[in-house]
């Protein structure tokens, strides 16, 4: 009985260790996937909106490299 | 509750990114102070206009130097005054992420993220200034195509070469448009016996600086100290003995470009050739600069729409879009 009861222990530490693994992988996947949607053009809509704004108010002849206003 | 931030603390330049907002806030990074107190007389724009101007008791400076916090204390309270200008105070603690250049030291990353929260920031991250850049500029770095960005600061100029939305090459060099500002002063005090200060070097960059011959090239007359009699005096100048004043940080520059390029890996090095590389940060408008790369590189060179702010609206995409984006902040990376 107390065998039965061992290998059990050991049966369900073993599934957790492998669940545990598989989840942290499919986390890593999942992270890196959004990750890279959050980059897509379609996410960075906002900031083409905004560079097509700003470069629009800037005049075309400004040439010569500034570090101040 | 406070709005959270994307800062891009440049050397020459700070712009700030509210969520939601946009860019509300584009200053020098100048900070004057009375030197006797060490009360802040002046921060940004009207600082920046003391420059070389002030009274004995006054000092103007900038707390940035090549893109590393050179005094702690005046950083911390330069970021305090522009988060106050933004409307961050002791209740509104935002999040806050800071672009800085990649190859700023742990010491160098600590003193940011250490003066950020120091001035109100809640949590502070960092973000390389490339990977910024590259977002703002709008390359597709979530393919898995080569993106080459040149960001040419104040301090620093960066080459990286982006895909998939990480650095795949990197090359840093501490040399900017203040080394070439630099150079332009030297080369007036040495052949032409005058002392001017750096807003005359810089208007004299911005007049006729080139890192190339161009096709509108005129002469400049520049006013100065004479370093003999100590009297007012006016010289000359011709483009041609300012691209050569300036040959020395232009060409550490340009071999940074060449040396980045090297490192590519060969699958990513062919869309260059197809794409070309894209110029950000303020010393990329100096005349002349893309045709010099290109022809060093013989890569097509494009000019970013919006060099100046390319970097800020980078970080800003990643302040708006935080979870999904803070696995890129330096030290973070899985």
């Amino acid at each position: 009985m107390p065998l039965l009861i061992i290998a059990a222990a050991i049966v369900a530490l073993a599934l957790l260790l492998i669940f545990r693994r598989t989840k942290r992988s499919d986390d890593a996947v999942s992270d890196f996937r959004r990750q890279i949607n959050a980059l897509s053009s379609d996410a960075r809509k906002n900031v083409t909106d905004r560079v097509r704004q700003i470069s629009d108010e800037v005049p075309e002849d400004e040439q010569g490299g500034s570090n101040g206003p | 509750m406070a709005r959270d931030l994307a800062i891009d603390l440049g050397t020459a330049n700070t712009l700030v990114y509210m969520k939601g907002k946009g860019i509300v806030l584009n200053e020098p990074s100048v900070i004057a102070l009375n030197r006797q107190t060490g009360e802040v007389l002046a921060t940004g724009r009207e600082a920046w206009q003391m420059i070389g101007r002030t009274p004995g008791y006054i000092v103007a400076v900038r707390p940035l130097r090549g893109g590393a916090i050179t005094d702690f204390e005046i950083t911390e309270r330069m970021i305090r005054l522009l988060l106050q200008r933004v409307g961050v105070s002791r209740f509104t603690r935002p999040k806050v992420v800071i672009c800085v250049p990649s190859a700023i030291t742990e010491v160098e990353r600590r003193a940011v993220t250490d003066a950020a929260r120091r001035a109100g920031a809640a949590d502070a991250n960092l973000i390389e200034q490339p990977m910024a850049a590259a977002i703002g500029a709008d390359l597709p770095i979530d393919e898995p195509v080569g993106n080459m960005v040149i960001d040419i600061g104040g301090g620093t100029s960066e080459t990286a070469v982006i895909s998939l939305g990480g650095i795949v090459a990197l090359e840093a060099v501490r040399v900017g448009s203040f080394d070439i500002d630099a150079a332009i002063q030297n080369h007036i005090r040495r052949e032409h016996g005058i002392a001017i200060g750096e807003r005359t070097a810089e208007e004299i960059k911005i007049a006729i600086g080139s890192a190339a011959e161009t096709v509108d090239e005129a002469t400049a007359e520049v006013r100065g100290r004479d370093l003999m009699s100590g009297l007012p005096k006016t010289v000359v100048l011709t483009p041609e003995e300012i691209r050569e004043a300036i040959e020395d940080p232009v060409s550490s520059i340009v071999a940074s470009v060449v040396r980045c390029l090297a490192k590519a890996p060969p699958e990513l090095s062919q869309d260059f050739l197809v794409r070309g590389m894209y110029l950000v940060g303020g010393g990329g408008l100096l005349r002349g600069l893309a045709a010099r790369i290109e022809r060093e590189t013989e890569v097509p060179v494009r000019m970013s729409n919006v060099p100046l702010e390319a970097v800020v609206l980078g970080a800003g995409h990643v302040i708006e879009h935080y979870d999904a984006l803070k696995g890129m902040f330096m030290g973070v990376r899985r």
